[in-house]
């Protein structure tokens, strides 16, 4: 099992397009890093998905 | 043979009516019932009147936050459950290829504490409906009784047979057919049943569950069938459910 999803998932599962899952991850809503080969891909661990995910239901 | 899954790729043919009215006929008979609800959908864990955003649920499992053993929930109706939560659908995206076998691994302290663990599965070919195969010791595939469900039967068993069994030491898994919403003052309706006997046989069970509204009330009043209207043919239909199943795990 993946620790770290991509943004295309992370879209995927938060109903976005890819480029807010990246805007969001800038300005610090979601957890994410480069992948260390290559600076054109996040990876994003599914603990930071679930913050976005609860914090949502509590807003 | 004891884990159980509710099965079909093909949606709405009666996978969580049966696991959750199967498992309430189980518990009446005075046995030791696991239910673990696979799907996001998160029905099966309403059905129960679980709030389905609480915790413990399978998200904490497959996270390795709590061990299964810590996950359980308890409801009025004594059904023990492992229950959903929309976070499930992450999982279903982190879940790999090999990664089939991870529920299986996680019931397995579990089978001594349970006379059965019953598992509703989601529909769709994905990762946590295969991990509800994998798991499981006995396959029932429910299918309306109408020729669409009928080929998604051919297409469930088709998967297990050739790419499971194929991958895992699984063959030891037998699959039988429980056919639902059954109208039997149609023609339509046992004449699928006529034609699905001619291709799998005594794969077919006998009872076949009817068609009602009573199932939908139940689901509406968050209470199994069986201590909704105890008389109902519905009610009766899943008693005899049970009781195949009890002997079926005694021979």
């Amino acid at each position: 099992m993946k620790s770290f999803l991509n943004a295309s998932e992370v879209a995927k599962l938060l109903n976005v397009d890819r480029a807010t899952v990246s805007r969001w991850i800038k300005k610090g809503v979601l957890k994410g890093v480069f992948r260390p080969e290559s600076k054109q891909q996040w990876r994003i661990p599914l603990s930071s998905y679930e913050d976005v995910v609860r914090n949502r239901e509590s807003r | 043979m004891k884990v159980v899954s509710f099965s079909i790729f093909k949606g709405g043919t009666g996978k969580t009516t049966s696991t959750i009215n199967t498992a309430a006929a189980l518990v009446k008979k005075g046995k030791r019932v696991l239910l673990v609800d696979l799907d996001q959908q998160a029905s099966a864990t309403r059905y129960l009147d679980l709030d389905p955003e609480q915790s413990p649920n399978l998200y904490d499992v497959y996270m390795g936050i709590k061990p299964a053993q810590l996950a359980i929930r308890k409801t009025r109706f004594h059904i023990d459950v492992l229950s959903s939560h929309v976070l499930l659908a992450a999982i279903e995206e982190a879940l790999e290829p090999g990664d089939e076998l991870k529920l299986s691994d996680f019931l397995a302290p579990l089978r001594p504490s349970y006379d059965f663990i019953l598992i509703d599965t989601p529909p769709g070919k994905a990762m946590l409906a295969f991990n509800g195969l994998a798991a499981a010791d006995l396959i029932i595939i429910p299918a309306s009784a109408e020729r669409m469900a009928v080929d998604g039967v051919a297409d469930l068993i088709a998967h297990v047979q050739r790419i499971m069994w194929n991958k895992y030491a699984l063959s030891h898994q037998e699959l039988r057919i429980l056919f639902t919403m059954y109208r039997s003052t149609t023609s339509h309706s046992p004449a699928i049943v006529a034609n699905a006997r001619k291709i799998w046989r005594e794969n077919i069970l006998t009872v076949k569950i009817p068609h009602s509204t009573i199932f939908s009330r139940s689901y509406d009043q968050k209470t199994p069938v069986s201590m909704l209207e105890g008389k109902h043919p519905g009610a009766i239909a899943y008693d005899v459910f049970a009781d195949w199943l009890i002997s079926y795990e005694n021979a």
